[in-house]
């Protein structure tokens, strides 16, 4: 495309992104209308980042998130035609964000929000339930390979911040806010049961079980990958916990099912 | 396929899906923005089947930058089509504005002037995006706060672009009112020109006056209800083209879905004297 259109549409982004008059040649009266559509802009984005990281905007605040939704625009602007998962850099983004470093566990909340619309927009599978197993001989069980729920997701955080997450998300002002995270590792797991999202923060031998699952494991492997984590872990325990959790999907044999 | 030209419908909310799905309203039907389905999966696309499984739906897509500069996005024709296919809508239809440059979505509709080069590029990439979904297309007037040195006014620049590139027209009769406020033409003059053959949809919907310089800049904010010189355009242009299908339009300050029923029920009104008067 070239002449006169091209060149309308080149001075209206630069309008958009905050250039003084650079449609003058276009418009008589850029002023008031361009500041309508920058609104419309930083506001579809706003909204778009708050509804995916509802716990960060409440315990930031209105107006810190306005900023920093406007920072990570400029950093990371929407390259797909929907927002609907948009600000999959948002977490990292927060990390490295001057302004948020007395908040230095906020991309860690910013990763359970991630996770838990990850869960909410994930592909249908159906789960498996724990009579699915039942009739399974306890050999061929031990070499099963389970996979994961495509919804679920499994984070790892550097600091101690699910609950802080789960009481930020819950819109419940009686819900009283945890006491300042602490700096300790944490693993959660977030998926979708019945159209829900669920989550947990996740004990050290759980949380190696369902990676040793998510990675391929047979459910023996997944068993000693728990023991290996905690030797004291009630294994049977957690495989039946996995299974009533629905986070588990379909089961196939490592020689076949015959 | 198509709707019934004498009932109205509805913009579906999430915040509405269990009420819109147990209505019992009587040829009710709804109107979704497809991007918010180009999801793999989850709650909202099962809503929507089920909906789906009992209403008609149409499709009014938000994000196609059909007056853009940015070739059509082919990853949003792919889960366009696939949408379409899976939900089967009565309409498509889509904006006359742009939305993306140099690969970036911006999430709203920027205007274009309305000059004889931009509709030779809007009806190329009409073309090309009709082609793309094997479908006809209703384009949408905008909502203007911008007035750009222009060859032809917005009905003729309409006129024009759904003449030659075979699309219908979706009108927006809150849009026309908004831009008639903002850029300085005759609302009345407008409703009254425009053909009606050309007419595929209309649209209500509420604006609000904007909060630093008041009435002289009208917001198209979706977040009030139908504003009353607005009805009486829609009424001056039912009286004159006969009834059409009617979307109620509300994206924010959402009331429950009684509430818009009963202003859907207005415009229903207004269609079904139509109807009785022909």
């Amino acid at each position: 495309m070239s002449g006169a259109l091209a060149a309308y549409h080149d001075a209206f982004i630069r309008a958009v992104s905050g250039e003084e008059t650079p449609l003058a040649a276009f418009s008589a009266c850029e002023g008031l209308g361009v500041r309508v559509y920058r609104n419309n802009v930083l506001s579809a984005i706003e909204s778009a980042l708050a509804s995916n990281y509802p716990a960060v905007r409440r315990l930031v605040g209105e107006a810190f998130f306005l900023s920093a939704a406007r920072t990570y625009f400029q950093a990371a602007p929407p390259r797909v035609r929907t927002l609907t998962a948009y600000g999959d850099a948002f977490p990292e983004f927060l990390d490295a964000l001057p302004e948020a470093q007395s908040t230095p566990y906020l991309g860690a909340v910013a990763r359970l929000d991630r996770a838990w619309l990850e869960a909410h927009l994930a592909p249908e599978a159906a789960a498996l339930a724990p009579g699915d197993l039942a009739v399974m001989d306890e050999q061929i069980l031990a070499q099963a390979k389970i996979a994961l729920h495509p919804s679920a997701r499994i984070i790892t955080l550097g600091w101690r911040v699910y609950e802080i997450w789960r009481a930020n998300r819950a819109y419940d002002a009686s819900v009283t806010q945890p006491r300042e995270a602490a700096p300790e590792h944490e693993t959660a797991l977030l998926w979708r049961c019945v159209g829900e999202v669920q989550s947990r923060s996740l004990r050290a031998a759980e949380a190696a079980f369902l990676r040793a699952l998510a990675h391929g494991s047979t459910l023996g492997g997944a068993g000693e990958a728990a023991l290996r984590a905690a030797p004291e872990a009630n294994v049977s325990e957690i495989v039946a916990g996995a299974l009533s959790s629905g986070a588990l999907a379909c089961i196939s044999n490592e020689e076949g099912a015959q | 396929m198509g709707l019934p030209p004498s009932i109205a419908g509805v913009g579906l909310k999430s915040e509405h899906y269990r009420a819109a799905l147990e209505s019992t309203a009587d040829g009710l039907w709804f109107e979704v923005h497809p991007e918010n389905y180009m999801v793999a999966g989850g709650p909202r696309l099962a809503w929507l089947e089920a909906i789906r499984a009992r209403r008609p739906v149409s499709f009014h897509g938000v994000a196609a930058s059909l007056a853009g500069p940015d070739p059509l996005d082919k990853a949003h024709l792919t889960s366009l089509r696939a949408l379409v296919s899976r939900f089967e809508p009565a309409l498509i239809s889509e904006h006359v504005a742009w939305s993306a440059a140099g690969g970036v979505y911006y999430g709203d509709l920027f205007p274009l002037p309305y000059t004889q080069e931009a509709a030779r590029h809007l009806i190329d990439r009409i073309d090309q995006f009709q082609i793309a979904l094997g479908r006809r297309i209703l384009i949408e007037n905008p909502a203007s706060y911008l007035t750009l040195r222009s060859d032809m006014s917005e009905s003729a620049f309409l006129a024009e672009v759904c003449a030659r590139s075979g699309c219908g027209l979706l009108l927006d009769v809150n849009n026309i009112y908004v831009s008639a406020n903002n850029t300085g033409f005759d609302a009345d003059a407008y409703v009254d020109a425009v053909d009606g053959g050309m007419i595929g949809e209309v649209h209500i919907a509420g604006h609000e006056a904007d909060s630093a310089v008041g009435r002289a800049l009208l917001i198209d904010s979706h977040a009030a209800p139908v504003a009353a010189p607005v009805w009486a355009l829609y009424e001056r242009l039912i009286a004159r083209i006969g009834p059409r299908p009617t979307l109620l339009e509300r994206d924010a300050r959402v009331p429950p879905f009684s509430e818009l029923m009963e202003e859907r029920a207005r415009a229903a009104d207004v269609l079904s004297a139509t109807r009785e008067a022909a």
